[in-house]
């Protein structure tokens, strides 16, 4: 008899114990915003609430990917006031905008001060310009080189655009938010921030959620990491992408190990033309209206997506003295870590907890 | 002698059911944990070749073909036809139906690190029965193409 009882108490343990639902990771990948692949690891209890995250996810994607192009219309019944497409074709309009977009342009002009306007949104006329030249399928040179005529015309243009200081106005009255690019041909361009920006609420909302393993990856140049399930100590192992690769077997330059942070990489190397032997890329200096040569790449650490998407572009234009200067004034208060693949070949570091270990084929 | 051979039996019994169990608990934990790691790459192979006629590219969400599949001028289309928006990759396989090669249908995932054979023909269709898979080759035979992984140290490049 004590030996039945005993069995039925296992057996009842045992049926207990495997009725108990153990967190699991759940993958999901979006195709549809910001031109990019977007994919998202996460624990979750259950199924249904993996489902919730989904879904609360690709609806903060879904909004800034519709608030933030400059390429399409507002669909039709979105709800939305503007978007970036519409703010554009209404130059010199006090428009009234959703307060998400207002709090998007808002942090992007913070960023322009906090980079003595390395970093500028209203300069979309010269990147569109740059980008045509680049890719655009019928007369664009992607990984080729500009024609002389072609590259002269084009510096033409380019001379031709007189960049002009503080267009965007931003203003709230009684709970309403509004927007005036007091310009008459200034266009704004988000491509800069808006994926980092909408990475960086998605991380924020998970964290809501009480969510400790997770990643976002939001196309090849930027993630967002909480821990990761799989290593020892929560740790991902992240390699940074060789600009200069020649072989299939050279496609990284080096390694670090992070958690709990976001990663961003600035480069010229997945879309650019050549000049001179030169690269042209997107990420164009309001400097000079033109792509700068300093670096290949520029990985960037910290805590925030949005805003390391905005400062890897204005660092990308700035030489290494005006960087390191900035560095000096900046990089405690905000706790950026940086790599630079420099335009000569050699790597320079500013880190200061990351491990970094180059390929020791470099 | 009946009741020793009763015995002799009854242990035989024993031992293959021991044997079966051995076996078959191997299997799952060759499955469950031989791959356990997240494949960074997968390569798909054609034939006799040691190169890869497409590689799966995990890490940078991309997939690379390396060359044309080598096949008879009757045949119209040209191989592999990568569809990025289905997230397929198809191959002309080896088996014939009526004299014609059948078409080998390869659905990836970036997400899920995975690979899958969606559609192909052959006597018992193994390769497509396998399911997805994140790391365990997968074998089409007798069309003969077969999907291996590679697994590196990185979970993400940037």
């Amino acid at each position: 008899m004590k030996k039945l009882l005993t069995l039925i108490f296992l057996l009842t343990t045992l049926i207990g114990l495997s009725a108990c639902q153990k967190p699991e990771t759940y993958t999901f990948s979006f195709f549809d915003y910001m031109d990019t692949y977007i994919s998202i690891n996460v624990m979750a209890d259950s199924e249904n609430q993996a489902n919730e995250f989904k879904s609360e996810i690709e609806s903060i994607y879904q909004m800034y990917h519709v608030l933030s192009t400059g390429y399409e219309n507002l669909p039709a019944n979105s709800g939305y006031l503007q978007n970036i497409y519409t703010i554009n074709q209404q130059n010199n309009i006090k428009l009234e905008i959703d307060e998400p977009l207002y709090d998007l342009i808002f942090e992007a002009e913070r960023l322009r001060e906090l980079t003595d306007g390395y970093f500028d949104i209203s300069m979309g006329e010269v990147v569109s310009i740059w980008k045509t030249v680049i890719l655009d399928e019928e007369s664009g040179y992607l990984f080729q080189e500009i024609p002389t005529n072609v590259f002269e015309s084009i510096m033409t243009q380019i001379n031709a655009i007189v960049l002009e200081q503080d267009v965007i106005e931003l203003t709230e009255e009684s709970g309403k938010f509004y927007i005036q690019v007091k310009s008459t041909h200034a266009k704004l361009d988000l491509g800069a921030i808006a994926k980092g920006y909408a990475t960086q609420r998605v991380y924020e909302y998970l964290r809501e959620q009480n969510v400790e393993y997770f990643s976002i990856s939001a196309g090849s140049s930027s993630i967002a990491l909480g821990q990761n399930p799989n290593r020892e100590g929560g740790v991902y192992n992240v390699s940074l992408a060789n600009p200069v690769r020649t072989t299939a077997t050279d496609r990284t330059y080096g390694m670090i190990y992070v958690k709990d942070i976001s990663v961003t990489t600035s480069g010229n190397y997945e879309q650019y033309a050549l000049y001179n032997s030169l690269r042209y890329h997107h990420i164009i200096s309001p400097m000079t209206k033109t792509p700068a040569h300093y670096y290949h790449t520029l990985t960037i650490l910290g805590d925030d997506a949005g805003v390391l998407d905005a400062i890897s572009t204005a660092l990308f234009s700035m030489s290494p003295e005006i960087m390191n200067a900035w560095l000096l004034e900046h990089q405690t208060e905000y706790q950026f870590e940086i790599i630079r693949y420099n335009y000569d070949g050699t790597i320079t570091t500013n880190l200061t907890s990351t491990v970094f270990e180059e390929n020791e084929e470099n | 002698m009946d009741a020793k051979k009763s015995v002799q039996n009854k242990r035989d019994w024993i031992l293959a059911t021991l044997l079966f169990v051995l076996l078959g608990g191997l299997f799952i934990a060759f499955r469950l944990f031989a791959f356990a790691d997240e494949a960074s790459l997968a390569h798909v192979y054609y034939g006799n070749s040691d190169e890869p006629i497409v590689t799966i590219d995990f890490i940078n969400y991309r997939v690379i073909s390396n060359y044309d599949q080598n096949v008879p001028s009757e045949y119209d289309d040209i191989y592999p036809v990568i569809n990025e928006g289905q997230q397929t990759i198809t191959l002309l396989g080896d088996y014939e139906i009526n004299g014609e090669r059948q078409i080998v249908v390869i659905r990836y995932d970036y997400g899920r690190k995975s690979v899958e054979i969606i559609q192909e023909q052959s006597p018992n269709n193994i390769c497509s029965r396998e399911g997805e898979s994140t790391g365990w080759p997968l074998i089409c035979l007798p069309n003969r193409i077969r999907v291996e992984f590679e697994t590196n140290d990185e979970d993400f490049t940037v």
